[in-house]
């Protein structure tokens, strides 16, 4: 009886073995299926209502756009076949591609897009412009809308097509006319992908299937422009908090792509022959700032600020992020990212080899009486942690006064809505947001209520210019007064220029190089 | 009986409403703002204003917490406020992960944990004590996550044994439903393991020197039968009790693993909700596991009748 037990015990656990010998290769033998995991979970489902990035690509996925942008910048026709401008530059009229739907079914038409406008408008940097420069929007017929303009708006296509969030993403009118500050509950777009609403699990898996109805463009994808052909019968996006245990999984084989695997663990996924590291350039990079209150004493002082400059070495943070220098771009004096249409380093203060020694003389000569300097630390988000820390020492050795505050992300949020509450902290946003000095979240909040409360008169005539301009010469010259003013006032000041690769199983081809992780183009090999 | 039972459910009211005033007042002291959340980094002060006025989130704190002790009082428990999930439904997603996760704990933790107490006090001060000793103290010493680590490493990387990560749900299949179980309730289990193991040798110590086992094994009793039939029952409370004690205990480390081993658990709901400042989930989670804990508490109590009729209420 007891051999008999032992036998079956035995059984028991070679079948076990067997059966969970293949534990963890379900993504890689999913025939048309892709488990991705991003960088948070996805919560808001409405594109116009946040600034999230991630909600920015779920967007991307479910939605489309009028216009959208290519991978050198340029804005390309989406969702718009032709167009035209009247001679005075005031009037455009549009018409839509033929063949487009919504995901239930519905044609779309020029009242729905109409309608998505006013909606995105209302909460959009380059929207609110596009709104004040704006007389009249109409639908004109079915698939024809004309934009009639108070003056000339240079940036009308890039408006409307640029990928600074939130995008001027379209949806039906029944739920476009929602308010902005009302959330939807509902997701119909037009975009590649379908929401599957029955099979989100929060907090766990959102599965987006393939869109059968969507018409995409005739020119090969490029960027967030292009065919968006999707090959995969449906994409699952897994909510893994955990960086290092996405990577691990990634490994294993159990999940297909990681948008941002952990920095240290870059080298091991380099060295694995089943996954390729996927590395940005340009506005798919992002860049780190030190953003500084200008309401507070003592840094309500310019020359106290611009004391910053000389310490800010842009190879420490990433270094001490754990990040090599092929996910850098060492030194870049520029505002507005280094490799994008609008770089330029006009202006710039910052020394060939900025040092606490130099920091140290600049200091002396300035009012500084040894205020404290709050410094706000996010302990969530290793880029903010870092940064803020790297801050903090450089600031105590030139001779600050520092207190240096950690919490979480969404404590910073509120902290820093108090101008009396902190001086400094350390953030990052990506080139899409950051290449264009109208959308650049501290050159163009300029005299906005917004964290930080700069405000200068010069850089605001500089500002309202830019969208004005007919040429991109002259928008190239007003970027160089921006940077140049910017470098006097400092709203802010750069810790470095850094990619976040993303990593993936290396059976897929086609995956398109973009910080915001898209789905369609790629195929399992 | 059923009447102390009754009074412990009754009681359980008056607990909850001072949990839910304690919970309350302390995510209205603490600084954040799901307003600030949702906009998202880049809005502006009035994009955040336009949301909180929506949410409601101007009113004062006396407004806001009667609304929602009334809508409690008609079992709305309120709806997420970052995406307008109920948040009933979003703890019932969530429910059946981390009642798995617990349960298979607390079944290794006492398989296991009760023969190694009873081994070691069996066989005190002798190598096999002092290797139970040193694993309970390993055990306690080392961070939850860090076994997970180590776990996912050596049996779901390199032996493939396990998956990685994530949940199957119990409607797929019990098989999977154990394979994402496995080691996550180990990494759970071994403090727990370790907590139960030195309470059950430090109580059968007690009773193995007590008369009447004496008297046993004079009688010429088999030393298994002494020791777990007359010695464990006799040991039995203060086990029950540490094994419901524990449950807290569990809780807590339910949150860490669950976001090591990627289970979409309560933990995890706990720990996002809490990062978002998503009020009404907080609030939800709080009063539930408050109202298990009572529960555990009182059938701990009711336990103690059972394995030892000498107590009455």
């Amino acid at each position: 009886m007891n051999r008999f037990i032992k036998g079956l015990a035995a059984s028991a656990v070679a079948l076990w073995v067997a059966q969970v010998g293949f534990a963890g290769s379900a993504a890689a033998e999913g025939n048309k299926s892709l488990t991705a995991v991003l960088e948070a979970e996805i919560v808001t489902l409405d594109p116009h209502f946040t600034t999230a990035y991630i909600t920015r690509t779920f967007g991307y996925m479910v939605y489309d756009t009028l216009f959208a942008m290519d991978g050198a910048g340029n804005i390309k026709p989406q969702m718009v076949d032709t167009w035209t401008v009247s001679d005075d530059n005031l009037t455009w009229s549009f018409k839509l591609r033929d063949g487009l739907k919504w995901h239930d079914g519905a044609p779309v038409t020029s009242e729905d897009v109409v309608a998505s406008i006013k909606r995105w408008w209302e909460v959009a940097a380059l929207g609110v412009q596009l709104r004040n420069a704006t007389d009249a929007i109409t639908a004109d017929s079915a698939t024809e809308f004309t934009i009639k303009l108070k003056e000339p708006f240079g940036l009308i296509t890039t408006a409307l097509g640029h990928p600074n969030a939130p995008v001027a993403f379209m949806m039906p009118k029944r739920l476009a006319e929602t308010p902005a500050n009302v959330q939807l509950q509902e997701v119909v777009g037009s975009g590649p992908f379908v929401y599957d609403r029955e099979r989100h699990r929060q907090g766990d898996t959102m599965v987006l299937k393939r869109n059968d109805s969507y018409v995409p463009r005739s020119e090969p994808a490029d960027f967030m422009a292009g065919a968006k052909v999707v090959n995969i019968d449906e994409l699952v996006i897994k909510t893994l908090p955990d960086a290092v245990t996405a990577a691990t999984a990634l490994t294993a084989g159990e999940i297909d792509y990681v948008q941002y695997p952990p920095f240290d663990l870059l080298p091991v996924l380099e060295g694995d022959p089943n996954i390729k590291v996927l590395s940005f350039t340009g506005v798919n990079m992002y860049q780190g700032y030190f953003r500084l209150n200008h309401r507070l004493a003592p840094f309500d002082d310019p020359e106290i600020r611009r004391v910053l400059w000389s310490v800010v070495d842009q190879n420490s943070v990433p270094a001490a992020l754990g990040l090599s220098g092929q996910y850098t771009v060492p030194d870049c004096k520029s505002f507005f990212l280094c490799g994008t249409p609008y770089e330029t380093t006009a202006g710039s203060i910052s020394p060939e080899a900025p040092s606490v020694e130099l920091a140290k003389e600049a200091l002396a000569k300035t009012k500084y009486n040894g205020e404290k300097i709050v410094i706000l630390q996010a302990t969530d988000i290793d880029a903010t942690r870092v940064s803020s820390a790297v801050a903090a020492d450089w600031l105590r050795q030139v001779g600050f006064n520092v207190e240096l505050q950690a919490m979480d992300w969404a404590s910073v949020l509120s902290t820093r809505a108090n101008p009396e509450a902190w001086h400094l902290f350390g953030v990052h946003a990506t080139g899409l947001d950051l290449s264009l000095p109208n959308t650049h979240f501290y050159t163009a909040r300029n005299c906005v209520d917004y964290a930080g409360w700069h405000c200068d008169e010069k850089m605001g005539e500089y500002l309202a210019a830019f969208p004005r301009a007919t040429s991109e010469e002259e928008r190239k010259q007003l970027a160089d007064r921006i940077s140049e003013r910017a470098y006097e006032i400092t709203p802010a000041v750069m810790w470095g220029q850094i990619a976040q690769p993303a990593a993936y199983r290396s059976g897929f081809e086609g995956i398109i190089p973009s910080s915001i992780p898209v789905f369609w183009n790629l195929e399992r090999k | 009986m059923y009447k102390p039972i009754a009074s412990r459910l009754i009681s359980i009211v008056p607990v909850l409403f001072v949990v839910s005033i304690v919970v309350f007042s302390l995510l209205y002291l603490t600084p954040g703002d799901p307003a600030h959340v949702i906009a998202g980094p880049n809005a502006t002060a009035a994009d955040v204003e336009k949301i909180r006025e929506a949410l409601g989130l101007n009113d004062s704190f006396l407004v806001r917490y009667a609304s929602w002790l009334g809508d409690i009082a008609r079992l709305d428990f309120g709806n997420s406020i970052m995406n307008g999930t109920p948040v009933v439904e979003l703890i019932a997603q969530r429910i059946e992960p981390t009642l798995s996760l617990m349960f298979l704990t607390i079944i290794l933790a006492v398989v296991v944990a009760v023969p190694m107490g009873v081994l070691a006090a069996a066989k005190v001060n002798t190598i096999a004590d002092r290797l139970v000793m040193l694993f309970a103290i390993s055990a306690f010493s080392v961070p939850v996550f860090i076994i997970g680590y180590v776990l996912a490493r050596y049996f779901a990387l390199e032996l493939r044994w396990f998956p990685v990560q994530g949940y199957a749900y119990l409607a797929d299949g019990v098989l999977p439903w154990l394979r994402h179980l496995v080691l996550p309730s180990v990494a759970l289990g071994l403090v727990y393991i370790a907590l139960i193991a030195r309470i059950t040798r430090a109580a059968m110590l007690e009773v193995l020197s007590e008369d009447y086992i004496r008297t046993a094994r004079a009688k010429g009793l088999r030393s298994k039968r002494i020791l777990f039939l007359h010695a464990l029952r006799n040991a039995s409370n203060p086990i029950v009790t540490v094994i419901g004690v524990g449950v807290a205990l569990l809780i807590g480390g339910a949150v860490v693993t669950e976001s090591v081993f990627g289970i979409p658990g309560l933990g995890r709901l706990t720990i996002d909700a809490i990062l978002r400042r998503d009020y009404p989930v907080i609030q939800g989670i709080m009063l539930l596991f408050s109202f298990v804990y009572v529960l555990v508490n009182l059938l701990i109590d009711i336990c103690y009748v059972v394995l030892d009729p000498r107590i009455r209420y």
